[in-house]
């Protein structure tokens, strides 16, 4: 049923019998919606799994510098967790938390459901991590320096060396000094040594470290072998690319702060918008700003960029013709996930 | 790094892993004892010590060319006392030596870590950091056991050679109860020197998070007292007052050398001044402080006392640096 031109600026009620319950339906789609960008994920109820790392108000601060502030993480078991922020963001810092290299000032962190502030010792040799820059012993060898590392928890047994020098391609270069590898065999002996004792969890902070394209790929396929053995992986990058291949959810970091975090599908989802091609953007942009699912609504030449990523295409067109505005098209625009870490990460620093 | 390739098993590990738990202490120190055996550094050092000791023979075998009667009774190589003698410069000269390679043990073994970084690897498996701390120090301290044992062996061992020289000539088959017993308390005056030492650098080091710094500011604390030792008993006279002499009482560095004096037979004393003159203060001479044995163990136990808690708390403590 076609609106008449009167009908402008009308609000979404039913004006007839006909079409009363369509608008009734259309109202609460649109009343119902809520932008959940920011937080999803931060409250969500996964059903009956087990937590293997949480993290509860957890905050670092070194002086006057917050590190982290207030992070609330949580990661369940055989989940691949990707940890996302540019440069300075609180990564390394959160993941040194973890591991028990740095103190928080506050918060509380927990590993397969028990604390770390007090089972350490006990919770500690059941991860594996590659922390920053791989460090090893530079007179050391790559195999004196996984006997050493596998030492420091025991279980490891000189087959397991060899196996995981294997994996790493570093089997012929196992017997020479790491001061003689290069950085990207450094990175591998890095891997290496995080998987040496086939942990329950494993930390990897920005992997890709010096590697090259073959070898990232390498790693991702790694890291789903692993993910397939029911692992639980939590991997550190400012380089999103290199993870989103990979990891089932994501959180992102900036200034320390989770800014959002979820499935790449919910983030994706979530960063939709309407791109809607008319005559008079500017009418739209009116009528839109109004509806409260809507949070910003841009012009840019003949289109009105609506963003509202719960709207329903239907109920969109359906409240713009009711208010006379008849669309050249209506099309649901996707962000790509490059795009909206970018986006969130300026938009927390307003850049 | 591009031309080799990851593995392409389709399995990720054959081999399973045992049990993982954090290590004890013993497990431990055996796993740093045995990166110190791969460490090419500790074994230069190792050497470098043996070289001092070598050196000082050589300066024997020296005077022993220059001065035949040296081998007549009462004179350095000849009497009862001569094997003591023979044995003891060697020795002394490669404590002088393993002091400062003790202490920069102690530093490289801690701030080496640090500065590369692979401490980040012990402490995120769950290594409770005081039983890391301890491991190491009791690692440091064989070393060091080793490092005076060895000293000793090879002062021995050379002795014999001066056979080549002289006849006669002291050899281990002089060797009497009273010599035996001379020997141990010159090992026991080396060992306690090479531990503080090793205890002065370790701690210079965890402070800075630097093997650098730790080696080069503990040689400098070490050469430091040891001049200080001399000069401040000096101004203490030019302004009438005994306070130099006192302040002297209570260094570190003095009172280790008097401590290893005290157990020096007074006949080794006497003719070791110009051996071990090399470095500022004598073991026996008037660098030294003129304390009893226990008031330098005790001085010397409180400065390990302090050096101990500043680094124990530091190391526990303080987070690990990015």
């Amino acid at each position: 049923m076609m609106p008449s031109p009167g009908m402008q600026g009308e609000s979404l009620t039913a004006q007839n019998g006909n079409s009363a319950s369509q608008v009734q339906q259309a109202t609460a789609n649109v009343a119902q919606a809520t932008w959940q960008m920011p937080q999803i994920g931060l409250s969500r109820q996964l059903p009956q799994q087990e937590v293997v790392l949480q993290t509860r108000g957890l905050t670092k601060v070194y002086g006057k510098r917050t590190a982290v502030k207030d992070l609330n993480l949580e990661v369940m078991r055989g989940e691949v967790f990707g940890f996302l922020g540019p440069n300075g963001a609180g990564k390394t810092t959160t993941i040194r938390m973890l591991l028990n290299l740095a103190r928080p000032t506050s918060g509380e962190i927990s590993l397969f459901g028990q604390l770390l502030s007090r089972h350490a010792p006990r919770l500690l040799p059941r991860v594996g991590a590659l922390i920053e820059q791989p460090a090893f012993q530079p007179y050391l060898s790559g195999y004196d320096n996984l006997v050493a590392v596998g030492n420091y928890t025991g279980g490891v047994t000189a087959e397991r060396v060899r196996d995981v020098l294997d994996l790493v391609g570093l089997r012929e270069r196992g017997r020479d000094r790491y001061s003689t590898y290069s950085p990207g065999m450094r990175q591998r002996l890095g891997v290496g040594a995080a998987l040496l004792t086939d942990p329950e969890l494993i930390i990897l902070d920005e992997p890709g470290n010096g590697l090259d394209a073959p070898s990232i790929a390498e790693i991702r396929e790694l890291v789903r072998r692993l993910s397939g053995l029911g692992k639980t992986i939590f991997m550190s990058s400012h380089v999103l690319a290199e993870i989103r291949q990979v990891c089932t959810r994501i959180g992102i970091i900036r200034g320390g702060q989770l800014i959002a975090v979820g499935e790449v599908d919910e983030l994706l989802n979530a960063a939709a918008r309407w791109e809607v091609e008319c005559e008079n953007p500017a009418e739209v942009r009116r009528l839109m700003t109004a509806v409260p699912v809507v949070r910003s609504v841009e012009v840019r030449q003949d289109r009105a960029i609506i963003d509202a990523p719960d709207l329903r295409g239907r109920d969109l067109i359906y409240y713009l013709a009711r208010n006379g505005v008849w669309p050249e098209s209506v099309q649901r625009r996707g962000q790509d996930l490059e795009h909206i870490f970018r986006e969130l990460t300026e938009q927390e620093s307003g850049l | 790094m591009s031309e080799i390739r990851w593995s392409n098993q389709t399995f990720v590990f054959s081999s399973p892993t045992g049990r993982v738990y954090s290590p004890g202490l013993w497990r431990l120190m055996r796993n740093e004892l045995f990166k110190m055996r791969r460490r090419p550094l500790v074994w230069g050092l190792f050497v470098l010590d043996l070289l001092f000791v070598i050196a000082a023979w050589a300066v024997l075998v020296y005077y022993a060319m220059k001065s035949p009667d040296g081998f007549q009774t009462g004179h350095l190589l000849g009497g009862p006392d001569a094997l003591i003698r023979a044995i003891g410069q060697p020795m002394t000269l490669g404590r002088r030596g393993g002091e400062f390679i003790a202490l920069a043990l102690g530093a490289l073994t801690f701030g080496g870590e640090f500065s590369s970084g692979a401490i980040r690897l012990a402490l995120s498996r769950g290594v409770r950091r005081a039983r890391y701390l301890l491991a190491k120090y009791l690692a440091l301290a064989i070393v060091c056991f080793a490092l005076a044992l060895f000293g000793f062996l090879l002062s021995c061992l050379l002795v014999n050679l001066l056979m080549l020289i002289h006849k006669p000539a002291p050899t281990l088959l002089n060797m009497n109860r009273q010599t035996i017993i001379y020997l141990l308390e010159m090992m026991v005056g080396t060992c306690e020197n090479y531990l503080f030492c090793m205890l002065l650098g370790a701690t210079i080091s965890i402070i800075a998070r630097s093997s650098t710094f730790g080696i080069a500011a503990g040689f400098g604390y070490l050469i430091g007292e040891d001049i200080a030792a001399q000069i401040l008993p000096v101004i203490g006279r030019s302004i009438h007052s005994q306070t130099g002499n006192q302040i002297v009482t209570f260094l570190f560095t003095p009172n280790l050398n008097a401590f290893y004096a005290n157990f020096l037979p007074g006949f080794l004393s006497s003719t070791l001044n110009r051996l071990d003159g090399v470095i500022a203060c004598t073991p026996a001479g008037a660098g030294c402080v003129p304390v009893t044995t226990l008031h330098a163990l005790i001085v010397v136990l409180v400065w390990a006392l302090i050096l101990w808690t500043i680094s124990t708390i530091l190391f526990i403590r303080r987070d690990v640096l990015q």
